[in-house]
């Protein structure tokens, strides 16, 4: 038997590394409280309203959660991918739960900050619209939609994604146009980088 | 979590997607549909990724596409925008249909091949690409000139080209009856129609009848230019590790045998299948018929065997019942088998043995002279049976000069009052050689070029070609490279080349010119590529050779070494090599610094290249013995680089002559050294001819031997032929000349031979001016002329020349201080003829001082100051002061070889009996490269 951990998200991590799948699942909620938390601080400071104007922020928030948790160089691929997702999530539920809001259904609002601003009708579509085609990109072509969505959720660095994903840099670049164009065909619009 | 299919299908949209979106809009879509005959889920992500519509299912090929056979089962309707007419016809290398422009009001008959390979990978097709957009440029009305091309929709390449109504060449003038003259005025032009294709650096490759077609108006056009090459195998790229997928059509019974043996095609490959249809035009045969079943077999068949006899041939009854009969072939010639024989023999069956030699170095240097042999033969004019065509005689100068003879480069800088003269040439012209050779076929394949380029095509040049100058043939090379624009590699490797020759020459603004020219083509290479950085070397070592330019040198070669040092792993003779440059670049104590690295980095090797090494060596020679004044180590680092060298290369090598030159300059027995450059001379005279550049500068170096045994009357022809050779080839002006001039001329008045000296000074100061060549240099040269002037009593006109010299010495940009030294000391002699001690002492102080200053300076020179200022102070009755100045220099100056006789005498006479002989031996001084 390995050797139990006390912290939870360290223990999912290890359960990722040795190919327990369902590893993913249980990091993700555990990650997002932090990330969330962090997210909201930012927000709150720093209220410029852009939409997904979170990358730059995610990689803050989740560079500084891997810093608290003192994460082995192994661990950080696998982290980096989950915190990824784990921002995706985040900004998607918020996307719903304001879509819900506007409908006048009111109550679950994803409390992810006060501030209103974040997102405004379009984003909204458009957040949506993107998460929904990032799922057929991962149906058909899944490194493609890992590394797109490291680089426009997680914010990561062709550099860092090159390591977390083992491919060349080169490669993360050219799939990341590549991404970049099979998702323009999908939802009829460009998804840059901020 | 994901499945390996999905990712090999990622791998291949992201990379089809990058690939395809960098090309014009416009082949996106032939791109992406040839890559992708199995995967219509790709190919639409794909096309859709770019934004490009996909018509597949529009066209009618896509039936076709899906036929299990190489062949369309069913005559496609349209292939690209070309609507399909009727199929022409099917070879080897494909399908010819009648096509013609869908959707135009007016009718445009064209011939559309499918060819049939398919282009398996990007890189096949990119460089179809690259091989349609050269042959689009052959604009020569024989050549069917291509109007389109691309890939069809099931990914197999397609040509497009004006559609000829005619008959094969062969076929064409059996129906018609031409006689062999007639028949020979059409190959004719083929012959030129190949030769402009040469030009465009485009090699036929399989020139046969089927691709050489006349029409009814027997207007010759020939098809297909190019195309064996765009399947074969690209021969600049090709590992020789990697199995060849596509192997380049061939016809067996027409290649030539290095084309069976599998090596790439050349100019020669061309000249050869010409031959082969010369061979059948005349007699209706193919040259060595024979039943070999196997490349390597047919390749011993016409290699083991002599070509029969074109004469003999026509009247030999062919083996082959089914062959038409002997009268009958020369029915078909309008004549009888006896007259053909007859009119065959000699030239024509020369001409031909000539073209089909089994050496490709032996046929026909091109196709243009091939062409010019026919064309004498038909006028009656006498054929050039031996090589020694004009374009011959380039390819042996190119190889000269490129090998090795830096004799041109001879570098006869007698300095310092012809502190003497000579030599250090540089073996970096080796170098570059033998990286050409290493390259092959590449460099092979350009050297022809320059050989067909040079060659012109007019029959008059032939007649002139003993007149052409290399000069002028260097310039019709120069604007012949000029329109190669389209062509940065080729281009940048012809400049350089050109640039080496010139540089050699010494024709320093020309060779400037060219590198400029070089270094412009080749600026997208990385600097740390082979070829690019061998052409910084060489330009930098050109610059390093002159003064002025000699802070660019150092620039540009810290640049490349810095690149270079970044290179893992560097190349440790490109490395060394930058270094020695620039060390001669940086000089003095520095610069030999620099150059012992150099060795280092050679010697770190496990097993050092010897040639490098000599090179580095000589170098370091040429810094110790120029700059340090350091003989024994000169000697020490010369000998050493002659071994190798010689070892390498052999003794008759011009790298060898090289070396052994620069170190007959400081061997200390004059006799060693005498023989030395008697070799050198004599190697030289053998290679080159008396006329050459290379053997004036031998010349002029075996007569500085000559001088340090003090035979200056045997010295005086030989700087008199070195200087004549020098105006013809290089001109009047030229640094060479000059300094062979000035050699003639200091000669002459050392035996006493004034007037004839002083006529000699005139002669050139004439020249100097006719040049235009800098004031500043005109005076140093009239340095050694007022000398005479004195020498002859004419004071006045002596010192009124060299007060005027003398300000312009001192404009100099770079002002030289010797140059300035020698000037003033000869004011300080005039002075003391007239008796103005006083103003001598003066100018003679002032000479000490300038000449102890400059570390270069020879011993002799500084003594030569010191012991002038010694005769004015005991002129002026400071006996004590002046006596031990003569003492202890009277002797060193006396070791001088160019210590003039008179001046010598006058400081003896004051010295009074402390005269002493001490020989020396510091006849030349090293000449930069």
């Amino acid at each position: 038997m390995l050797p139990m951990s006390s912290d939870p998200i360290a223990e999912a991590l290890e359960a990722l590394r040795r190919g327990d799948a369902g590893a993913l699942d249980r990091l993700v909620p555990l990650l997002y409280d932090d990330l969330r938390r962090v997210a909201r601080q930012r927000l709150q400071s720093e209220r410029d309203g852009h939409t997904l104007g979170t990358t730059a922020l995610a990689h803050e928030a989740y560079l500084r959660l891997s810093t608290q948790r003192q994460l082995r160089p192994v661990d950080r691929a696998e982290f980096f991918a989950a915190a990824s997702n784990t921002m995706r999530r985040i900004l998607v539920d918020y996307a719903r739960g304001r879509r819900r809001q506007k409908r006048g259904a009111g109550a679950e609002v994803v409390p992810i900050d006060s501030a209103d601003v974040l997102l405004d009708d379009q984003a909204i579509d458009e957040t949506l619209a993107l998460d929904q085609a990032l799922e057929r990109l991962e149906a058909a072509y899944p490194r493609a939609a890992r590394i797109f969505e490291q680089r426009l959720f997680g914010g990561l660095s062709v550099d860092e994604i090159s390591e977390a994903v083992g491919v060349s840099p080169k490669t993360v670049q050219r799939d990341w146009e590549a991404a970049r164009a099979w998702l323009r065909k999908e939802i009829g619009r460009d998804v840059s980088v901020p | 979590m994901a499945d390996r299919t999905s990712l090999s299908d990622w791998e291949r949209v992201a990379s089809l997607f990058d690939e395809a979106r960098h090309l014009p809009a416009g082949e996106q879509l032939s791109f992406v549909t040839a890559a992708t005959p199995d995967a219509p889920a790709i190919r639409a992500d794909v096309l859709a990724m770019l934004g490009v519509a996909d018509p597949a299912a529009a066209f009618g090929i896509e039936a076709w596409l899906r036929t299990q056979s190489g062949e369309p089962a069913d005559l496609p309707s349209h292939v690209g925008p070309w609507r399909i007419v009727r199929e022409l016809g099917r070879g080897g290398m494909g399908v010819v249909y009648l096509a013609e422009r869908a959707g135009v009001p007016f009718r445009q008959y064209v011939a559309l091949k499918v060819l049939r390979a398919g282009l398996a990978g990007d890189e096949v097709r990119a460089r179809f690409e690259r091989e349609r957009r050269i042959l689009a440029r052959l604009t020569h009305p024989a050549v069917v000139p291509l109007i389109d091309g691309g890939v069809a929709e099931d990914g197999r390449p397609y040509l497009v080209m004006q559609y000829v109504d005619g008959d094969t060449i062969t076929r064409h003038a059996d129906a018609k009856r031409l006689a062999i003259a007639a028949r020979l005025r059409q190959f004719i032009v083929v012959c030129r129609a190949v030769q402009h294709a040469h030009a465009h650096l485009v090699v036929h490759r399989d020139l046969k009848p089927s691709n050489i077609l006349v029409d009814q108006d027997g207007t010759v056009r020939l098809l297909d230019f190019g195309i064996a090459k765009m399947l074969g195998p690209d021969d600049g790229e090709a590992d020789e590790g990697i199995t060849r997928e596509v192997v380049a059509p061939l016809t067996p019974a027409r290649a030539a045998p290095e084309q069976l043996r599998g090596e790439p095609p050349t100019i020669a490959t061309d000249v050869w299948a010409l031959g082969v249809l010369l061979h059948e035009l005349v007699t209706g045969r193919l040259p060595h018929a024979g039943g070999a079943t196997t490349l390597a077999a047919r390749a011993d068949e016409i290699t083991g065997r002599e070509l029969t006899r074109l004469s003999r041939l026509v009247l030999q009854p062919p083996d082959d019942a089914d062959a038409p009969s002997l009268g009958a072939l020369a029915e078909a010639r309008a004549t009888t088998p006896d007259r053909l024989s007859r009119f065959v023999r000699g030239d024509l069956e020369t001409i031909v043995a000539k073209a089909l030699h089994p050496r490709a170095e032996r046929r026909y240097e091109s196709v243009g002279a091939l062409a010019d042999d026919i064309g004498a033969f038909l006028d009656g004019r006498p054929i050039a049976a031996r090589p020694d065509a004009i374009g011959y005689r380039f390819r042996r100068f190119v190889a000269r000069h490129r090998a090795a003879s830096a004799a041109v480069a001879l570098a006869v800088v007698a300095v310092a009052a012809l502190t003497v003269g000579t030599l250090v040439q540089n073996a970096r012209v080796t170098r570059e050689r033998d990286r050409a050779e290493a390259e092959g076929a590449k460099a092979r394949a350009v050297a022809d070029l320059l050989v067909d380029l040079l060659r012109g095509s007019g029959p008059t040049e032939v007649g002139r070609a003993d007149q052409v100058s290399v000069a002028e043939l260097l310039d019709r090379g120069a604007r012949q490279v000029g329109t190669l624009s389209g062509q940065p590699d080729v281009q940048a490797r012809l400049w350089h080349t050109l640039a080496v020759i010139q540089s050699n020459r010494s024709q320093v603004a020309k060779a400037r010119e060219w590198f400029e020219r070089a270094v412009t083509a080749g600026a997208h290479l990385d600097d740390a590529d082979p070829d690019r950085a061998t052409l910084l070397i060489d330009y930098a070592a050109a610059m390093a050779g002159q003064l002025d330019q000699r802070g660019e040198a150092r620039d540009l070669m810290r640049r490349l070494i810095a690149r270079l040092e970044g290179q893992r792993p560097a190349s440790p003779l490109l490395h060394a090599r930058a270094l020695h440059t620039l060390a001669l670049a940086t000089r003095g104590a520095e610069g030999m610094v620099l150059a012992e690295r150099a060795l280092g980095v050679l010697r770190a090797d496990e097993a050092p290249d010897p040639v490098a090494v000599s090179d580095a060596l000589n170098a370091v020679g040429e810094l110790a013995y120029l700059d340090l004044n350091d003989n024994a180590r000169a000697r020490a680092a010369w000998t050493e680089s002659l071994r190798l060298v010689e070892a390498a290369k052999g003794p008759d090598h011009p790298a060898t002559l090289t070396v052994l030159g620069n170190l007959g300059i400081v061997l200390e027995d004059p006799g060693q050294a005498l023989e030395a450059h008697r070799r050198v001379f004599d190697a030289r005279l053998k290679m080159d001819g008396p006329d050459s550049e290379a053997v004036a500068a031998a010349a002029n170096t075996r007569a500085y031997s000559l001088v340090a045994g003090r035979r200056y009357a045997e010295a005086e022809p030989l700087f008199a032929q070195a200087a004549a050779v020098f105006a013809r080839s290089l001109g009047a002006a030229h640094r060479e000349t000059c300094n062979a001039m000035r050699n003639l001329g200091i000669v002459q008045t050392m035996q006493g031979k004034h007037v004839e000296g002083l006529d000699t000074f005139d002669r050139l100061d004439a020249s100097m001016v006719a040049g235009k060549t800098p004031p500043w240099e005109r005076a140093g040269f009239g340095t050694y002329r007022a000398q005479i002037l004195r020498r002859l009593g004419r004071l006045d006109e002596a010192e009124r020349s060299l007060r005027a010299g003398l300000e312009q010495l001192r404009r100099e940009p770079t002002p030289q201080p010797y140059r300035i030294a020698e000037a003033i000391v000869e004011l300080g002699r005039v002075a003391f003829e007239r008796s103005q001690f006083e103003r001598a002492r003066a100018w003679f102080a002032e000479a000490v001082a300038l000449r102890e200053r400059e570390t270069a300076a020879a011993t002799e020179a500084v003594a030569e100051a010191r012991a002038e200022l010694g005769r004015a102070l005991v002129a002026l009755g400071r006996h004590r002061e002046g006596q031990p100045l003569l003492e202890a220099n009277v002797p060193v100056f006396a070791g001088w070889l160019i210590a003039h006789p008179g001046d010598l005498a006058a400081l003896r006479a004051a010295l009074g009996q402390a005269a002493g002989r001490v020989s020396r031996n510091p006849l030349g001084r090293p000449a930069r490269p």
